[in-house]
């Protein structure tokens, strides 16, 4: 018969290894040197307080906290606001519709009525000579106007100072060219001289 | 045993009610709270080794670990006023020890080596580095270092939510309940976490461990 060992060899598993990590203690100095260090760092918390920089970073973090969601969610009303609003007032899509349209013409009309209409020079008499492959034009304004007796649309056209005349004293040129429906187009041009464009 | 399952009776007067580890807690925290500064010295004094123990395991390094513990005790001490009571004050403590050590380590994630300390030779330790010395034939002064090694490796292998729990657990002895309470997480994720650190850890130190 086979006698049992009386000491078996123990089993080792992972808690008993991990056991082992409770016996890494450190030495009665280091916490000497620990609780001395602990009592300076503690005045120092106690003396220093946060300075006005920093007290600001704080608030503004902690408003950060609600900010973020306030603002986006305001974002989102206003956003479905504004939808809604829109879907319920036509007035405002036509009139919108009337301003893309308007800006849309500016675009591309005046070059073609400034180049193809004769200058009708109403107020000055000194017409520019123009050079057309040296001109830039912009327009900065358009807009129409009707009443019971006219419709009338208006562009005020800019030459940039590429824009070549035969009087070199006179920098920039400010025409403002009216189409009107029985007359054609009326353009009228005039000298700015020393207008900063 | 848990912190909170140790639980002190006064013998003196067989009548006193029975006061837990927390309520004593309380009783320093709110001298603190109404302005002594000697009461906190006393729960530093209580709770350092156990603290350094965490921050230490959690870290492998005992120079980063002296300091993250300080830095635990000044913000304990500094939010003390903060603290209302409705978790026991260690749990309070281990929150913002595992805290700050998880965001102290994320911050130095590139620079990270080793500084240990060593293993104090008692009773229950002296019993597994007899076993193990035997099985490897050994000796079991080069057996204990290179064993410690090797276990701070695989510790440190493990992710920081997986490692803290191992630590709390089989190293701190704290309750499934007590580490939820201080990860602020569920029991039922604890245990989970606890299974598969334990898993990932027997695969890395299976030279050690008896199948």
């Amino acid at each position: 018969m086979r006698m049992s060992d009386p000491n078996p060899p123990k089993k080792i598993t992972v808690e008993k290894l991990l056991q082992l990590k409770r016996s890494e203690q450190p030495s009665s100095e280091f916490w000497n040197r620990f609780e001395a260090e602990l009592n300076i760092k503690r005045l120092q918390a106690l003396v220093e307080r946060p300075s006005f920089a920093e007290r600001l970073r704080w608030l503004f973090r902690k408003s950060l906290l609600w900010a973020t969601p306030i603002g986006g969610f305001a974002a989102v009303s206003l956003f479905f606001y504004q939808g809604q609003f829109q879907h319920n007032n036509p007035a405002i899509e036509a009139s919108e519709m009337v301003a893309v349209e308007q800006s849309a013409q500016a675009s591309v009309a005046p070059i073609l009525a400034v180049q193809d209409a004769p200058i009708f020079a109403s107020q000055n008499p000194v017409a520019p000579t123009v050079r057309s492959s040296e001109i830039s034009r912009f327009i900065v304004d358009s807009f129409s106007s009707e009443n019971d007796r006219q419709s009338a649309h208006y562009r005020r056209v800019l030459y940039t100072p590429s824009f070549s005349v035969d009087r070199s004293d006179d920098s920039r040129y400010v025409a403002d060219p009216i189409s009107h429906p029985r007359h054609g187009l009326i353009q009228k041009a005039g000298f700015s001289s020393g207008r900063n464009f | 045993m848990s912190i909170s399952q140790s639980v002190s009776v006064d013998t003196a007067i067989s009548d006193t009610p029975v006061r837990t580890e927390a309520d004593r807690d309380a009783e320093f925290v709110a001298r603190v709270q109404a302005g002594d500064v000697q009461a906190f010295d006393h729960l530093v004094r209580k709770y350092r080794e156990r603290l350094f123990s965490i921050v230490y395991n959690l870290s492998s390094n005992r120079e980063d670990a002296a300091d993250i513990t300080q830095e635990v005790f000044i913000k304990a001490f500094s939010s003390i006023k903060r603290f209302k009571g409705n978790s026991a004050f260690f749990t309070w403590l281990y929150r913002i020890g595992v805290n700050t050590t998880l965001s102290h380590l994320k911050k130095n994630r590139l620079r990270r080596f080793f500084s240990l300390e060593s293993i104090q030779e008692d009773g229950a330790s002296a019993e597994v580095l007899e076993a193990l010395a035997m099985k490897h034939k050994t000796e079991k002064g080069a057996l204990l270092n290179e064993l410690q090694e090797k276990l701070n490796e695989a510790l440190q292998k493990l992710s920081p939510k997986h490692r803290t729990v191992v630590i709390l657990f089989e190293i701190e002895g704290l309750s499934h309940l007590e580490i939820a309470d201080i990860m602020g997480c569920s029991v039922g994720t604890v245990r989970s976490r606890l299974h598969y650190a334990k898993q990932q850890l027997q695969g890395f130190l299976q030279e050690f461990v008896d199948a």
